[in-house]
């Protein structure tokens, strides 16, 4: 993706993408496109490159509610796995959990160990957890995704709350972190 | 200002709460749920804000989902950005083939959406495909892969259907791959010779 996008494809590349690199986009230009429908471009990384992703507005963010809108539900290996991750790389309870730190893939699979095994932790990683931005893979180390960078504030509230919970390495606490 | 900005506060809220439920929906909205959608006036606001950000408002039995615009879906496609790669749309032709050309025609469905289809076990994919440059682990990897982006869904126990992403093709979009599934399943029936003159016609130029 070498070429700039205009404001309107680019809102809609930043959608199909979950993340497209910042050059490629007139980031006020978009922005001015999607407020109204109280959305806006934040800043992200991806393969050491600035991208941006999309971040709803506390107020508009969507509210499943399973009556009007349907959304997709997480196994239980793709939720316990990202809770892991999450575990792992939020090292600052006070810091929005994105960028976070980059951990060993071994040591975020051993935080889920005890609820979900590691061939189906491994799984998520590279395969349900990476499609969704949630986490970005390279080599053998894992951190958090663009998804991540895309949470309310809301979203992050009610996760701050739940620090403590999140599954760490053995012999690791959140408060060594 | 923007049009949206000249509503009352309410109203402002109604178009919003649509939007955001269009865009992030698994499945159809139905209007009455939604003031924005069911108003006429406010329905125009919601369109006008998804074709600011390339989308269109995709209405079918009085519910209503969003999509790509085609304009925009043919530069995406061009600029290579969101597309599934080789693989995963070799698979994915095999299944709307098992799961929906061949029981469509013997009668199996009813209806004329991707949705209506006939549940597929996913193994017979690689039994009857599988071979040196379409292995079984790649399958089954597409598979998965269609599944993570919500074009494939589970049925019962193991096996496969279209899933809620089909629900957001447009017509255009839709006839493009009725098309293509028919050039492929059918390539010397009359269907097939009149999708290849259509296509003819419209490029202005010769297409087999």
């Amino acid at each position: 993706m070498a070429e700039r996008l205009d404001p309107r494809t680019a809102a809609a590349a930043v959608r199909a993408a979950g993340a497209i690199p910042a050059r490629c986009v007139d980031q006020a230009a978009v922005n001015r496109l999607l407020a109204p429908s109280g959305r806006q471009l934040v800043s992200c990384t991806s393969r050491g490159e600035r991208h941006l992703t999309v971040r709803w507005n506390d107020e508009t963010a969507p509210v499943i509610d399973q009556d009007k809108v349907v959304a997709p539900i997480a196994t239980r290996a793709f939720a316990l796995t990202f809770a892991a991750v999450l575990g792992c790389c939020w090292t600052q309870p006070d810091d929005d959990p994105y960028p976070g730190e980059p951990v060993g893939v071994d040591e975020a699979i051993a935080a889920a160990s005890g609820q979900v095994s590691y061939t189906w932790a491994k799984g998520a990683l590279d395969h349900s957890l990476s499609a969704a931005g949630l986490v970005e893979l390279d080599s053998d180390t894992v951190r958090l995704g663009h998804a991540v960078a895309a949470f309310t504030t809301g979203q992050i509230s009610a996760l701050r709350r739940l620090y403590d919970q999140l599954p760490r390495p053995a012999g690791s606490t959140a408060e060594d972190t | 200002m923007s049009a949206l900005d000249r509503l009352p506060p309410t109203a402002r809220e109604q178009v919003t709460d649509a939007l955001t439920a269009l865009e992030t929906s698994d499945t159809p909205l139905a209007a009455d749920a939604y003031p924005a959608l069911y108003d006429p006036a406010l329905r125009a606001h919601v369109t006008r804000e998804l074709d600011a950000v390339g989308r269109v408002l995709l209405e079918r039995d009085g519910t209503y989902l969003s999509g790509y615009a085609d304009d925009v879906a043919d530069e995406l496609a061009a600029a290579g950005i969101g597309q599934l790669d080789e693989t995963d749309r070799a698979v994915l032709t095999l299944v709307l083939l098992h799961a929906v050309a061949i029981p469509r025609a013997r009668g199996q469905t009813d209806g004329d959406s991707w949705l209506d289809a006939v549940e597929f076990d996913p193994d017979r994919l690689s039994q009857q495909w599988s071979n040196p440059h379409l292995t079984k682990k790649a399958i089954r990897t597409s598979l998965r892969n269609l599944r993570d982006a919500g074009v494939l869904r589970r049925g019962h126990r193991s096996a496969v259907v279209p899933g809620p992403q089909f629900q957001r093709l447009t017509d255009a979009r839709n006839e493009l791959l009725w098309s293509n599934l028919v050039l492929l399943a059918a390539p010397d029936s009359l269907l097939a010779a009149a999708i290849r003159r259509r296509a003819a016609t419209a490029t202005g130029g010769a297409t087999r």
